[in-house]
């Protein structure tokens, strides 16, 4: 059942301009999106948010015309490359901070404690959020997006200022989390492993546009685009081979 | 051995020289009168008066400023809309401009028939009184303070707010609970500087609320009609009271900058 239906999505930021965006993600999918610093990856997730006035198209949650719809009812959540944890709050606040709405305080620390176990961060509750590790941070930056159970999650590079041998480890664990939460995700990230352990969708842009939103297989032997064969390193239409896209690692998807 | 760095020892002497030449001119004020003059003066019931008048109105003026710059710097760092540059121009302008223009515009703005008369219809008559002092500081201070603010809550990125409404807290709910809360030694900053422009303004106030003895008595008042009587002693002490006044502001002001 398909989730979120973008289509024809055009919105504009200056001299910035995401053009004649379309794809959708159905409900469990895991999507990962790559593409080059400037193709408007973390623009394209804050737009479906909610924080960016659309100039054409229209975005579908749930088969519901979201896209003049303000962020807090949308349901969707987000988790950035710089956690962006509130400075003034500790461990438990951030984490806390989107269910103090919802839920009476017995229920909220029921909630942060169950998610910060599964995320192994149950320990640090009472920290102060400059006392924590990078590796912690992004934990309970997730914690906090995936608390509110969230419709749709959105991680720009979750992991991408994580050591490898940390990234693995997050990697382990989100992916068991998102399957315990069963959620759907779009993930920006670089990283060929998140693609190959992770995502059963990809998606490509480049300079405001999306070339091409498939399977990672097909991206690999049917590149739509010269930059996507760029990216994953087969052979273009004038015959180079650019960069190598490493293959499948030991560890398949299914022993994560 | 290390070599000298002749640009470095220059541009520390020239920094050097500046500070003391600006401590000198400044310290001059506490050689002028002696102690025991400066102690009565301070007991003196005009310096009395137009300490508390001083204190009174920077504080309302000060509110005032805060309850018009939050909404305005926020706008201002946050939004893009059109005539955004010529909005940010026109409140910028009164920085550039002398306080006696400022004033000269409040008294011919406040002063006009129809503005007047309706200030009238609501009680408030303004030029000429205690009140034309608040509004004289306020129109003084506000630029000040936006602009501080308005760099406050450039510092503060707004993918904070955004994840905050992804959580489903409104934009009133966000700023108060995030960009509010994040921003506050910026907004506490802002603040001090609002309430010392206030204190210190003069030019705006003179011409606004006009110096009358005892009555728009405030603390550059003081000092200016002393002078003009001859009487140096309570013009220096009151020169004093504002220093001490600054020099506060500009200690908490330069403590919370550099906690930011």
């Amino acid at each position: 059942m398909t989730l979120l239906r973008i289509e024809n999505l055009q919105i504009q930021a200056g001299e910035f301009q995401l053009c004649d965006i379309s794809f959708s993600i159905s409900t469990g999918d895991y999507c990962i999106m790559a593409g080059e610093t400037g193709a408007g990856k973390t623009f394209l997730l804050e737009s479906i948010i909610g924080v960016h006035r659309c100039l054409n198209g229209r975005i579908y949650l749930d088969e519901k015309d979201i896209t003049c719809m303000l962020p807090e009812y949308r349901g969707i959540g987000i988790v950035y490359q710089d956690h962006a944890l509130f400075p003034h709050l500790n461990v438990f606040n951030n984490i806390a901070f989107g269910l103090k709405k919802q839920f009476p305080k017995k229920k909220r620390q029921e909630k942060v404690h169950a998610v910060a176990e599964a995320l192994k961060i149950d320990h640090i509750l009472k920290r102060p959020i400059d006392n924590l590790s990078g590796g912690e941070k992004q934990r309970v930056a997730i914690a906090r997006a995936i608390v509110v159970r969230p419709r749709l999650l959105l991680m720009d590079e979750p992991f991408s200022a994580l050591d490898p041998l940390t990234r693995q480890k997050m990697r382990r664990l989100l992916r068991r989390v998102i399957r315990q939460h069963r959620m759907t995700v779009l993930h920006i990230s670089h990283d060929p492993a998140d693609m190959w352990l992770l995502a059963n969708k990809v998606a490509y842009m480049h300079e405001g546009r999306l070339l091409q939103f498939d399977t990672l297989e097909t991206m690999l032997n049917n590149p739509a685009h010269e930059k996507v064969s760029e990216f994953f390193g087969r052979p273009s239409n004038r015959g180079k081979r650019i960069r190598f896209f490493p293959p499948r690692p030991a560890a398949t998807r299914e022993a994560y | 051995m290390q070599q000298l760095n002749i640009f470095k020892l220059i541009l520390i002497g020239i920094t050097g020289l500046v500070t003391l030449l600006l401590a000198i001119t400044i310290g001059s004020l506490l050689f002028v009168p002696s102690l025991a003059s400066i102690r009565q003066n301070l007991g003196s019931p005009e310096l009395l008066y137009s300490l508390k008048l001083s204190l009174c109105t920077a504080s309302a003026a000060t509110l005032f400023v805060m309850l018009l710059a939050l909404p305005v710097g926020y706008t201002m760092s946050r939004f893009q809309f059109a005539g955004r540059r010529l909005v940010k121009t026109v409140l910028d302008l009164p920085i550039a401009f002398p306080e006696l223009v400022l004033g000269l515009c409040l008294l011919l703005f406040f002063g006009s028939d129809h503005v007047a008369a309706a200030l009238k219809k609501v009680g408030i008559e303004l030029v000429f009184t205690r009140q034309a002092i608040v509004a004289a500081q306020i129109f003084t201070a506000l630029p000040y303070t936006i602009r501080i603010i308005r760099t406050t809550f450039d510092y503060v990125s707004p993918r904070y707010e955004f994840i905050s409404r992804s959580l489903g807290y409104t934009h009133f709910e966000t700023f108060m609970r995030v960009a509010l809360p994040m921003a506050k030694k910026g907004i506490l900053a802002a603040a001090v500087i609002a309430f010392a422009r206030s204190i210190g303004a003069f030019g705006a106030v003179l011409i606004l609320a006009g110096g009358t003895y005892m009555k728009t008595d405030v603390l550059p008042i003081t000092l200016f009609l002393n002078i003009s009587y001859g009487n140096l002693d309570l013009a220096v002490t009151a020169g004093l009271v504002m220093l001490a006044v600054s020099f506060l502001a500009i200690y908490i002001f330069e403590k919370t900058e550099a906690d930011l």
